[in-house]
């Protein structure tokens, strides 16, 4: 008769082991003044997947998030210790130019802010400002049509940006994002002021832009890290509690505090 | 107030229906083995009639299922749980039309010779009931190391079946006028043999439920 042992099956392959390491976060701690808001955060953030910082209101994944593009730094008072390393650069050496950092770091927020200028303006606004060298038409085009926004306005770029829908204006902030040939792209809760199609959109563009990005992406939507996700990793008042195949962590968690908040057993 | 307490409580909901359901089979069961011993067409045909109420409840647990992963999409243990819920149910409802094979076998056998069953067949059945008591005590205590246990049990009820199969052939080669009863012998243990498998199988779902491993059927012993 045959015998049975137990074996972890994973129904999904799960390729991002295999991908080589963007962002290498090493013993990062924060501070807002003499308030410690992260404690001894390590995350290696692999290149073109698409990584969820997940956990309760105040646990720092807005906080950690802000790091890696030094954010943080435009907020008075506050200190990071520790390393991030960028393609093997560590992004918080004093030499660091942030401006630039922030060109290959981009950013998207919860609330869409376009600027109060044409589509066409809004998009060409970083390489002008940035005087990168390229055909501005071809990079507008190029950034909305990766964003999904091209065939929705290809015949109104003059037209303002505020014209647009919530959803549209997003993914026109992600085009925006874009334009500057980012390697990575953070967003915080991009989605949260959008409706349920509007979300699912911006899922499935990043679901398509992680071919060619690394995104990072804080959510308190759970279903939404499931969906949309290759890992998931859990904050816990400043701590990371668990980094894990957004499978592994959804089904299988191992860290009973993982698992009391993504079954709602929190509080 | 406790976060999700009404979800919670549907989810012991759906326990307390998959413990029902395995109480109504594991009747069904004990119920079949006494009408085969005293020749009782009147209690098989009411088991016959029965089985309907087994499969109604395995159909309400199913449902109560996909409304919570519709409503509430669980995840982890709860996602796990629910998963097995649908498949131990579907494992107590086919014990249950193997509880009802065995009651038809009593109506079919009415009018053919009695003969003595093996012994082995009252040993079958008693390791078999107990073995769906066990698996079923398991998952209430969410016992993943039950299955190892069950799987040496089943074992034993694969050899028992083999000796009712080689006993029964024996007796039909001696008495051909009785090969009938002694076939429907044959498929009685055969029904309980496969209840056997079903009952590893729930202890199988339990260590799911509790570790989130699959089982995986080594080749080898």
């Amino acid at each position: 008769m045959p015998q049975a042992s137990y074996v972890q099956v994973s129904p999904t392959v799960q390729p991002t082991a295999d991908l080589p390491v963007k962002i290498d976060v090493q013993h990062l701690n924060f501070y807002y003044g003499s308030k410690q808001a992260l404690f001894d955060c390590s995350l290696p953030i692999r290149e073109r997947s698409i990584t969820a910082l997940i956990g309760p209101s105040g646990c720092g994944k807005s906080t950690f998030l802000r790091c890696l593009n030094r954010m943080n730094d435009t907020i008075g008072g506050t200190r990071t210790e520790g390393k991030i390393l960028l393609d093997g650069t560590n992004i918080l050496g004093p030499e660091i130019d942030v401006v630039s950092l922030r060109r290959l770091v981009g950013m998207v927020f919860q609330k869409p802010n376009p600027f109060p200028k044409s589509i066409y303006d809004n998009v060409a606004f970083g390489p002008r400002v940035l005087s990168m060298k390229v055909d501005m038409n071809e990079v507008v085009e190029r950034s909305l049509r990766r964003a999904a926004l091209w065939d929705e306005v290809k015949d109104k770029l003059r037209q303002s940006a505020l014209s647009l829908s919530g959803g549209q204006q997003q993914r026109l902030c992600i085009a925006r994002a874009i334009a500057v040939e980012p390697g990575v792209v953070l967003l915080d809760e991009p989605a949260s002021a959008l409706d349920p199609i509007a979300t699912l959109k911006i899922e499935e563009l990043l679901m398509e832009l992680k071919r060619d990005y690394t995104i990072v992406l804080v959510t308190h939507n759970m279903q939404q890290a499931a969906r949309a996700s290759d890992r998931t990793v859990f904050f816990l008042m400043g701590e990371i509690i668990e980094d894990a195949t957004t499978d592994d962590m959804f089904n299988r968690p191992r860290d009973k505090r993982t698992e009391d908040y993504i079954t709602g057993r929190f509080g | 107030m406790r976060p999700r307490a009404h979800y919670i409580h549907e989810l012991g909901e759906v326990q307390r229906a998959l413990l029902q359901l395995s109480e109504a089979v594991q009747r069904a069961i004990a119920r079949a083995m006494g009408a085969l011993a005293r020749n009782d067409v009147g209690a098989a045909r009411q088991i016959i009639r029965e089985d309907d109420d087994i499969d109604e409840r395995r159909a309400n647990v199913e449902e109560q299922v996909l409304h919570l992963i519709a409503g509430q999409q669980p995840f982890a243990t709860d996602l796990r749980f629910l998963l097995a819920a649908l498949r131990i149910a579907d494992d107590l409802e086919r014990m249950g039309d193997y509880a009802e094979g065995i009651a038809a076998l009593v109506v079919r056998s009415a009018d053919e010779p009695l003969i003595a069953p093996p012994v082995h067949l009252k040993l079958l059945a008693e390791q078999v009931q107990r073995m769906l008591q066990l698996s079923v005590a398991a998952f209430v205590e969410r016992d993943a190391s039950a299955a190892v246990r069950l799987e040496c049990d089943d074992d034993r009820a694969d050899e028992l079946n083999r000796q009712i199969q080689a006993s029964m052939l024996q007796h039909i080669q001696a008495a051909p006028h009785e090969a009938t009863r002694a076939l429907h012998l044959l498929f009685v243990a055969h029904n309980l043999e496969r209840i056997a498998d079903r009952a590893v199988n729930i202890a199988e779902r339990t260590a799911f439920i509790v570790t989130g491993a699959q089982p995986k059927l080594d080749a080898a012993g």
